[in-house]
């Protein structure tokens, strides 16, 4: 047992380290735009997203339940799209050029939302992805997806190293 | 026992003699070489813009008509700007639109071509509905204000470019007061395309997608913005 | 059928099946295969040039980016190289050099030079096909048809070029920027093309038709030699020459254990070792560190760089760049680590550090091949319906596609977590295969199974990292 747990310790180590980078590159870098503390009835608030290939700017955007918004979209190279299924906004971005999506009002029970590009832009493309969070949801039904199939990798890969010690055929 | 030597094996068929190595002939590497390189100077030229790999465009300009696009329709002129419920012209015909945006004229004239838009039955709301001029208002505060000119079944793409006269504004200060000043002027915001009609049949005009699953640029009624049928063309 | 002695029947082959047989005998079987794909590249190639300027009503970047590009990885794992079989790119060039479609020709055309030695390897078509996902993620490559029509003749015209002053296939082999991509993944494949037997070409073949040709056939036009042990994929173009070549009918299509390449070649070199842990590192490490650092990286260089016009904005070409060297520093840099680590707790004296980086990194293919798999199943999915409505348009204005239809009619045909759900099948799929092949190559006495699980766990650890930088990319939106 004394080669694996020297060899399963640094591994494991590294694997933590790095399984810990990755959810933080994932889900950490990229400004939140917020809502205000309580939303003034009657307005409408405006929110810039920023795209680029691969990825949007703001990562997440909040807001609260029942608040009129505007998304304000603009590409910083090719043609992107900015589309939010469940709120029926669909926007073409070119570079260098604001496109503004009407006034829509969330009337959508909390949770999160996915933000994607909708115009095919490059192999990066399906990572193009973006949260819209409604409230202050507790779990949404995809939240733990991304958990879960990390710990079923974990199993796969335990599950091959017990077989790895084995007459190799 | 050298190699030569050793007894075939049973059943195989007697190797073919090796043959001498295909003799290159010099006329036919010059040939090859003399059409590649054509070939690579008419790529490089198409592609810095010198020369059209596509069909030949139509010589001279035919029948002239002028397309007014406004949220969310079409104002239709034949070359006399007198005004047409549609397009019509014969099968073989060469065909030029003049694409003139109703954002391109003054503010009144605008209004009232969109006053048209109350007639119909835009964005699932009934003809007449006040929250379509509302819309419109609301489109153009959000610099939804170009179009994609199309034809179904035809090569029409145009693409309308009234930001660069608008200046950020919703409605243009200044500039020429009515369609007959702006196409005399040739005004910065006129667009035309050239083409064959080559189909018989009435053929819708449209507001071309500008993604992959119905949107567009001129915002809210972008969907409805079709003239059913608006480009005829007779046998 | 073979009577060579010894070779018996394999149940796994399949040129033993009497169309089969005949289809790969056929002398012109590799014209009838590149004819249709011609005839298509040529339809793509103006639609793209001459088309509409919209990426998803143009019929060549619809075909191109979706259809090619997805039956591409698909038939890496089901056929290996199949397309390079029906390529025309290549093949048009082998003809004209060739002076023939598919007869035996008694002369050629072109300087026939055998192509530079320093040359003769991966390195080169590695860097073209790191170019060529940059043109992609820096300008949008995909998105535009000109530049889409421009990529297909620039290879056009190089292949033939190359043609016409190096002998045989030398674009294909050493310079096509798909060629280490191809390659490598075609090591997946369950398909192999492989002699049945030694003996007759160790005892009875002083010719060597397989590799040199004769007065019937060609040989290899890879320089590949199917009867010296020729034993992966990786330049197998599938154009059967040799099956057609060989005096003593030696040479089979057959069955196998899928990706056994990926662990049982008994040479592997480093510089398709390297291909593959860059291919690896572009489909995984990179997007993410695009995802999270891309847009701050460019406002950092535009203190140094002046801004340009997107595309072409120098501040955000240098930090896609950055972003590629330190994505693919990286990946090379850990997979060496886990090399070392494995050697070191193996505790064998007879493996070398850089042979097992050479062993792991074709075994980490599929780790890479089943998250680009997954990027193409979203988009598919997401705009289902596309390919019909821009051949309702091509065939409008064929073959130019100026024409709109009208509407355009992209379906969401799965929600963004049932697409999920696949992409996590797919990409579990994925890591179990790469650690089968990885059980399968690291070192360890076989009498000592503690030494056998102490070497498997560094590179595992490396693969089950590898997939969670794909899984938390493509899952990021739905937390």
């Amino acid at each position: 047992m004394r080669p694996v747990l020297r060899a399963l310790l640094p591994t494991a180590a590294a694997v933590l380290l790095l399984a810990l980078g990755i959810v933080w590159l994932a889900e950490g870098p990229g400004a939140t735009a917020s809502p205000a503390d309580a939303p003034t009835p009657g307005t409408t608030r405006e929110v810039a997203i920023r795209a680029q290939a691969w990825g949007f700017r703001p990562r997440v955007v909040r807001v609260a339940p029942g608040e009129t918004l505007r998304l304000a979209g603009i590409s910083e190279d090719i043609q992107h799209g900015l589309a939010i299924n469940d709120l029926g906004v669909n926007l073409q971005l070119r570079a260098g050029q604001v496109a503004r999506s009407p006034a829509v009002t969330v009337n959508l029970p909390e949770g999160v939302y996915t933000i994607q590009c909708s115009v095919f832009c490059g192999l990066g493309h399906a990572s193009m992805k973006a949260k819209l969070v409604v409230g202050s949801p507790r779990a949404a039904p995809g939240s733990g997806a991304p958990w879960i199939a990390s710990l079923l990798g974990l199993a796969v890969v335990v599950g091959v190293a017990f077989r790895a010690g084995r007459p190799r055929g | 026992m050298d190699p030569g030597q050793r007894p075939a094996l049973a059943g195989l068929r007697p190797a073919a003699p090796t043959p001498a190595r295909p003799r290159p002939l010099p006329w036919a590497t010059a040939a090859a070489a003399l059409v590649l390189a054509g070939l690579t100077g008419i790529t490089g030229l198409a592609f810095l813009g010198k020369i059209s790999l596509g069909p030949p465009a139509p010589s001279g300009t035919g029948i002239v008509f002028y397309v007014v696009p406004y949220h969310y329709g079409y104002a239709f002129y034949d070359s006399g700007l007198v005004e047409r419920q549609a397009i019509e012209v014969k099968v073989g015909e060469t065909v030029t639109l003049v694409i003139v945006p109703a954002q391109a004229l003054p503010r009144e004239v605008f209004l009232e071509y969109n006053k048209r838009s109350l007639k119909l039955a835009v964005g699932g709301l009934s003809p007449g509905d006040p929250r379509v001029p509302a819309k419109v208002q609301e489109d153009l505060a959000l610099g939804n204000v170009e179009h994609i000119i199309g034809i179904a079944a035809h090569p029409v793409y145009v693409t309308t470019n009234v930001a660069a006269v608008l200046n950020g504004q919703p409605f243009r200060n200044g500039g020429p007061a009515t369609l007959a000043e702006a196409v005399s002027q040739k005004d910065a915001s006129i667009r035309s395309v050239t083409f064959t009609a080559r189909r018989v049949g009435a053929f819708d005009v449209l507001c071309v997608d500008s993604g992959m699953d119905g949107t567009g640029t001129c915002g809210w009624g972008h969907k409805w913005m079709i003239a059913k049928g608006a480009f005829v063309v007779r046998p | 059928m073979s009577t060579t002695p010894g070779a018996g029947l394999d149940r796994r082959e399949l040129t033993r099946l009497g169309p089969v047989r005949r289809a790969v005998l056929l002398p012109s079987f590799q014209f009838w295969t590149v004819l249709p794909t011609l005839a298509l590249v040529v339809v793509v190639l103006v639609s793209a040039a001459v088309g509409l300027e919209h990426p998803s009503a143009n019929f060549g970047t619809v075909v191109t980016w979706i259809v090619w590009w997805g039956g591409l990885l698909v038939s890496f794992v089901l056929v290996g190289r199949a397309w390079c079989l029906v390529c025309p790119i290549g093949a048009i060039p082998e003809w004209l050099q060739r002076l023939s479609p598919w007869w035996g020709s008694r002369y050629t055309a072109g300087l026939g030079l055998p192509w530079p030695r320093r040359l003769r390897n991966l390195w080169l078509p590695t860097a073209l096909f790191v170019v060529f996902v940059f043109l992609d993620n820096g300008y949008g490559m995909s998105n535009s048809p000109r530049m889409t029509a421009g990529l297909i003749a620039v290879l056009a015209l190089g292949a033939a070029w190359v043609s016409l002053v190096f002998e045989r296939r030398a674009f294909c082999r050493y310079l096509c920027p798909l060629t280490a991509f191809i390659g490598t993944c075609a090591l997946t494949s369950v398909f192999e093309l492989r002699r049945r037997d030694p003996a007759p070409c160790r005892n009875a073949c002083p010719t060597k038709d397989c590799y040199r040709g004769n007065a019937r056939r060609y040989g290899c036009p890879m320089g590949e030699f199917p009867g010296g042990g020729l034993e992966s994929n990786l330049h197998c173009i599938l154009c059967t020459e040799c099956v057609k070549s060989c005096p003593h009918d030696n040479i089979a299509l057959r069955w196998r254990a899928p990706g056994r390449d990926l662990w049982a070649m008994s040479r592997p070199r480093l510089d398709g070792a390297c291909a593959a842990a860059v291919i690896v590192g572009l489909a995984t490490v990179v997007p993410l560190l695009a995802l999270a650092f891309l847009p701050e990286l460019r406002s950092l260089l535009a203190r140094l760089l002046p801004a340009g016009v997107p595309p072409n904005d120098p501040p955000r070409l240098a930090a896609v760049v950055l972003v590629f060297g330190v994505g693919l520093g990286a990946t090379l840099g850990l997979l060496h680590a886990a090399s070392l680590l494995s050697r070191w707790a193996s505790g064998s004296a007879r493996v070398t550090t850089r042979a097992l980086f050479t062993r792991y990194a074709y075994a980490l293919i599929p780790v890479g091949l089943s998250k680009l798999l997954a990027d193409l199943l979203d988009h598919a999915f997401r705009t289902w319906g596309v390919l019909s409505n821009v051949t309702s348009a091509l065939l409008l204005d064929f073959p130019w596609n100026r024409v709109m239809p009208e509407r355009a009619s992209a379906t969401d045909l799965l929600g963004p977590l049932a697409v999920y759900g696949l992409q996590v099948a797919l990409l579990l799929g994925g890591l179990l295969w790469s650690l089968e092949a990885l059980r399968r190559t690291a070192p360890g006495p076989a009498a000592d199974r503690a030494s056998g699980v102490a070497s498997f766990l560094p590179i595992a650890g490396l693969a089950l990292v590898l997939t969670l930088a794909s899984l938390w990319t493509l899952g990021s939106g739905l937390l």
